[in-house]
This record gives structure tokens, C-alpha cells and sequence, in this order.
């Protein structure tokens, strides 16, 4: 909280990433209605590494695809950069999608036809560019996640934790200002799941904001902020200090030893 | 960005290769029957076209009726019933005419032609004069043509017709009875090989006889049915045919009740008999290229289904409605230009083939090129818009949520 207030008064003028004012999301109609989202404000700012954690069941994902548009809230306000969505026609929203936002999903969902580096190309297609210099760029991104010797194997091909990083390659390949994380690690193994966490936060210090669904409280170590959500709503919003890099590299058991003292009080998680 | 759209759809069309093959082939049955009936039906048309055309170049047919009268039932020459508006009188006023290098007229009998007990079946009896067979330039396997110096009940026939009743061509000196009456055969008419030409008759199966000899048929009076007339060119033939045109006209006290036929008109009944024949059997190819589409259409509804996870992950990392629309309409239309591509060279291949154990060769068009190809384009765009929006409609959390 105290983080949010300082950066609106430091920055007046760039509207925070993200707004929610009022936000509810419900499914069926009448008798059978399912609230999902239950009238949620949220504000996350530029640069944040929101972790959003909470049971089976309490809205996270919704919240994770209201937030990427893929999506629409039954009531209430979503503004993106200070622009209601609302207001953004359905090609718009696409646009978006192609060039602000990177989703990473649990299930990766990359499309098994197609090879590794046409899989991380994908969100480049849909913009008006050449096919090589699409290629390249996502040559250039497989690299960085040092997938460049699997560049032509089919997803089939690959371990669940190449699969991850394959899919945060394509999340990137188009430098998405918000990266949307839906349990990144869900799938995989200790040792995988570290690596794909410790992209994620060399993302986040590239000044990217990212939101991430997870179940794993160790990975909230990560994270600057972290949100406990519970039936829709949010049910405890936590600003974390910002860590640097080195001690998150050389502490990792400490910070997450703090980061369970901090939270022991809410069990339900 | 196409060029995106056009890779892809040809790389999920190779996944599936068997299937793309089959929907394909609905379309190649479809535009390849339409086709190979155009081919064929336009060749025959046109060979029809030639045909009467060949002779044309310099006769004139005359005929009772008015010249604009153009049912298909006016084209059955066969059809004597109807009381003749031309007399023997006009035959021969045209005879006087000094451009006129050769003058027949064609008298049809209605009877029966008989060897013993075998009968002819519909073979036509025409008198004429000798004249027929310049005009029409018959060739004689034996024999001669009819002449006025030859005995009346003679007959010249068709070379077809002298196997159907004989056995063979070489009858001449045989008998056959014509409504009960005994003629002699003096000659043998080869055959033209065209089934159909200037008269509308089959000449192969006719009997030819005089003129007076027709007469006694019927009660002494010539009931002539056409007569046609040879100019020395085709330049003397505009100037012949008005000519007769006006002899006629003040033989029949200025009552327009004939139509003399020159060049394209002797080609036109002809022509518009054909039309007819032809659009039937386009319609009825075209209820393939339908099944075709519907084929398409279903396949396309199937794979929407199957690749409703893609169309998801494609919609989440930023397509836009109409893109996911041109993804599925590109490989809707590949597969039908290709199979109407395919479809018109089968169609020509078949076509050549059976053209070549007939009397034409089929017509190669662009009309019909052109056609096809874009009856394979409409098909494509009618049969695959609604998969495509189908598939752009999908809800992409719903459409990411399948299989996981």
C-alpha cells in the first residue's frame, strides 16, 4: 500500500498499468448464478511483480483473463494504461493482446503442428512484418533462454521445462509492457521451476510488470507485492520490499524462510 | 501477412493429408464433371455449327413458315403433319432463276419402307430431283442417283440403311416396297458421317425417289417441305437468296408465309437445340459441385472443432477475428482452386478421350477455364465462410480451456 501511494505522488502522470474499480464477473444466469470476481478494486502500477495467490475456485484465473482481455467483466471498471476497455472494439483488444500483453499458461499451449521457433513467432504473424525478420527476433528470444539448439524440434520434443520456457519465449518475443503468468510452474519440477522463476524476475528487473497466478508459496518470493484472494474478493494485499538481485540469487532459502513468517498467519493459502 | 495466412493453412492442410485429399476430390468430381460436359457439349455445337456451315457457304434452304419461328418442335423436319406452305409451283418458279445453279426440292413421305418383312425403322422418304445430290454433294458407293431418265420406281437409299435391310451396301437391282409399292434400288448413297446437317434429316437412313413418284403418293400433288437452292459462290448467295425472296413473295400474293434460310440462319435452330440440351446437363453436373461443398463445408466444421485449442492460443497471443477467418477461408479456398484446377484438367483428359471415339473434338475455351475456376472460388467462399466465422466466434477462454 505505502509503495503504491508513494509511486502516484513520485508520478502523477502515467496513469498505473492496471485499474480495477469495482470489478465482478459472474457465470449462468438467474437461479444458477456463480460470482466469480465479487466487486474487486485493484491498482497495480508499472514495474510491480503482483503474485495473486488464493484456493481452487476463487477467481484468480478470471481475474488473470479479464485482465489479458480475453475476457469481459460483468460489472465494473477495467482500465488499461488509463484507457477503459469498454471502450476498445474487438480488433483493438486483439492488437493489444498482440503487442502489450504475454500470456505464460500452465498447460504451456503451444501449438503442436508447428516447430519450436514458429511457436514463439506466433504473436509476431499476427503483426505486419516480414516472416524472416519474425523469425529472427524469435531466434534472438529462443537464445536468450538458451533454446537455440531446439529451435526446429516440434513441442513434442521437449521436456515440460524447455516446454515453459519456449512459452515465455513466445510471451516475450513481442516485449509485452505485462506479462501474465498463469502457474508457469505448475507443471514442472523444482529444479525447472526455479529457472523459469528466476527469468521471470530478470523480466521483472527489465521494468516489465508482471501478474502471476500461483499455488506455490515459495514462489512468492519473487514477487513485490502479493495478493491473497478468497471468494472473489481480495482478502489480503501485502507490498513486500523490493529485493535486490543478488541477495534473492544468494539467499533464496532465507528470503523464503521471511517470506513464511510473514504469511504464517494465513493458513488457508 | 497473407503469405503467413497461406503457409500455414497449406501446413495444417499436409497434417491431414488423406482427408484434404478426399474433401478436395468432391470438388475435382464436381468442377471436372461441369466441365467435361461444356468441353463436350460445346465441341458438339460447334462440329454441328461446322458442319452445316460447310455447306452453307453457298446454299439456301427455303422453308414454309415464318423466318423468326424458332421452337425446337419448327427443327423436326420429320414432322409432315403440318400442311406445307410451299407448292411445286414456287419449285419451280425458283428453277427459273438463272443464279439458281441447282434447285431440289424435298418432298417427305410419310411410310413405310419394307425388304419382304424386314422393316425400316423411321427410315425418311424423300423425292427430290437429281439436283440433291450436288447441293449436297453425295458420294455413291454404286450405282447412281435418282434421274428423270430412269424408270419412276426407282429409289436411290442410304448406305446405312441398305445394310439394315440387306446385310450389306452392295443391293443394287434388290427390291424393297415402299407403302406397299415395289422399287427398284439404282444406287448406293455413301455415308455422310454427319449426323446432323442442312435438311435436319439422317441422311444415312433415307430413301431418295423422284419428284412425280412422290406425287403419286399423294393423290398427284407435290407437298414440298423444303427446297434448296446451290449459288455459284458465296458472294452470288446474298443476292440469290433475295432473289427467290422475291419471286416467292409475288407467287404467294405478297403473304410472307416462307422463310428463305442462307448462312448463319440454317446454323441457328441448330444452335439453339444444342443450348437447350446443354444447359440441362449443366445443371444437373452442378448438383456434384454442391455435394462438393457441402463436403468442404462439413470437413471445415471439423477441423473448427478439432483445432478449437489453437484458435484459442492464436486468439490469446493477439489474432484478431478476421485474421482467424482468413486462416480457415484460405485453406477452405486452396483446397477448392486446387480441386477445380484438377477438376479441368481431368475434365479435359476425359473429354479428349471420349472426343476421340466420336464425331467432334471437344471445345477448349477460356469461357469455360475461366468458369470453372471461379465456380470452384464461388463454391469455396459460400461453403467455407460459415466454418470460418464459426472459428472466429469462438470464445478464447472457453476454446483454451478444451483438453486441459
Amino acid at each position: 500500500m505505502a509503495k503504491r501511494s508513494k509511486s502516484q505522488k513520485t508520478d502523477p502522470v502515467t496513469p498505473p498499468v492496471i485499474e480495477l474499480v469495482g470489478l465482478t464477473k459472474q457465470y449462468g444466469n438467474q437461479d444458477t448464478v456463480v460470482t466469480a470476481i465479487d466487486n474487486l478494486n485493484l491498482t497495480i502500477q508499472k514495474g510491480e511483480f503482483v503474485a495473486i495467490m488464493g484456493p481452487s475456485g476463487c477467481g484468480k484465473t478470471t481475474l488473470l483473463n479479464i485482465l489479458g482481455l480475453l475476457d469481459a467483466a460483468s460489472e465494473g471498471e477495467y482500465a488499461l494504461d488509463g484507457r477503459p476497455v469498454v471502450e476498445l472494439s474487438h480488433r483493438k483488444q486483439a492488437q493489444i493482446r498482440s503487442r502489450q500483453i504475454g500470456f505464460v499458461f500452465q498447460s504451456f499451449n503451444l501449438i503442436s503442428r508447428m516447430n519450436v521457433i514458429e511457436n514463439v513467432a506466433l504473436p509476431l504473424t499476427y503483426r505486419r512484418r516480414w516472416r524472416h525478420k519474425n523469425l529472427s527476433t524469435a531466434s534472438k528470444m529462443l537464445k536468450t533462454f538458451e533454446l537455440q539448439e531446439r529451435e526446429y524440434y516440434m513441442p513434442n520434443q521437449l521436456s515440460g521445462g524447455q516446454l515453459q520456457r519456449v512459452a515465455i519465449a513466445r510471451a516475450l518475443v513481442n516485449s509485452p509492457s505485462i506479462i501474465l503468468a498463469d502457474e508457469p510452474t505448475g507443471n514442472l519440477d523444482s529444479k525447472s521451476s526455479d529457472l523459469i522463476m528466476r527469468e521471470l524476475k530478470d523480466i521483472h528487473e527489465r521494468g516489465n510488470t508482471i501478474v502471476m497466478v500461483t499455488h506455490n508459496p515459495d514462489l512468492t518470493v519473487y514477487a513485490t507485492r502479493i495478493i491473497h484472494m478468497k471468494d472473489g474478493r481480495i482478502d489480503k494485499d501485502t507490498a513486500k520490499k523490493r529485493r535486490t538481485r543478488k541477495t534473492a540469487k544468494k539467499r533464496p532459502m532465507n528470503a523464503h524462510l521471511a517470506k513464511a513468517l510473514e504469511t504464517a498467519g494465513d493458513s488457508s493459502s | 501477412m497473407i503469405t503467413t495466412h497461406i503457409r500455414i493453412a497449406i501446413e495444417s492442410l499436409r497434417a491431414n493429408r488423406i482427408r484434404t485429399a478426399l474433401t478436395t476430390l468432391g470438388i475435382v468430381i464436381g468442377v471436372a464433371s461441369i466441365a467435361l460436359v461444356l468441353a463436350l457439349g460445346e465441341g458438339a455445337r460447334q462440329s454441328v455449327t461446322q458442319q452445316v456451315g460447310k455447306l452453307d457457304g453457298n446454299i439456301a434452304i427455303i422453308k414454309p413458315g415464318q423466318k423468326g419461328f424458332r421452337d425446337i418442335s419448327a427443327y423436326n423436319p420429320y414432322n409432315t403433319a403440318i400442311t406445307s406452305t410451299l407448292t411445286e409451283q414456287d419449285y419451280k418458279s425458283v428453277l427459273e432463276i438463272p443464279d439458281a445453279t441447282a434447285v431440289a426440292p424435298l418432298m417427305f413421305i410419310s411410310g413405310t419402307v419394307k425388304n419382304g418383312e424386314t422393316e425400316a425403322d423411321g427410315a425418311p422418304i424423300i423425292a427430290t430431283s437429281d439436283k440433291l445430290a450436288e447441293i449436297l454433294e453425295f458420294k455413291l458407293v454404286s450405282g447412281e442417283f435418282i434421274n428423270d431418265n430412269i424408270s419412276r420406281d426407282t429409289v436411290a437409299i442410304g448406305q446405312q440403311l441398305a445394310i439394315e435391310l440387306f446385310g450389306t451396301d452392295q443391293s443394287i437391282g434388290q427390291q424393297i416396297t415402299i407403302k406397299g409399292r415395289p422399287h427398284t434400288i439404282v444406287g448406293i448413297v455413301k455415308n455422310s458421317r454427319q449426323p446432323i446437317n442442312l435438311s435436319g434429316v439422317d441422311l444415312d437412313h433415307a430413301v431418295y425417289t423422284s419428284l412425280e413418284n412422290g406425287k403419286s403418293f399423294n393423290q398427284g400433288v407435290a407437298q414440298v417441305q423444303q427446297i434448296a437452292v446451290k449459288a455459284k459462290n458465296t458472294q452470288a448467295l446474298q443476292t440469290l437468296s433475295k432473289k427467290i425472296d422475291h419471286t416467292l413473295l409475288a407467287n404467294h400474293e405478297n403473304e410472307r408465309d416462307f422463310a428463305v434460310l442462307a448462312g448463319d440462319d440454317i446454323s441457328k435452330s441448330a444452335d439453339d437445340f444444342f443450348g437447350s440440351i446443354l444447359l440441362i446437363t449443366v445443371v444437373v453436373a452442378g448438383v456434384a459441385i454442391v455435394v462438393g461443398g457441402i463436403g468442404i463445408m462439413n470437413i471445415m466444421l471439423v477441423s473448427v472443432t478439432e483445432r478449437t485449442r489453437e484458435i484459442g492460443i492464436r486468439k490469446a497471443v493477439g489474432a484478431t477475428d478476421g485474421q482467424i477467418v482468413g486462416q480457415f477461408m484460405i485453406e477452405t479456398l486452396i483446397m477448392s482452386l486446387s480441386g477445380g484446377f484438377i477438376g479441368l484438367l481431368i475434365a479435359y483428359g476425359l473429354a479428349y478421350l471420349i472426343g476421340s471415339s466420336l464425331f467432334f473434338s471437344p471445345a477448349l475455351k477460356w469461357e469455360i477455364i475461366v468458369g470453372s475456376l471461379l465456380l470452384a472460388l464461388v463454391v469455396g467462399i459460400i461453403f467455407g465462410l460459415y466454418p470460418a466465422l464459426k472459428a472466429a466466434r469462438k470464445d478464447p477462454i472457453e476454446a483454451l480451456r478444451q483438453y486441459q
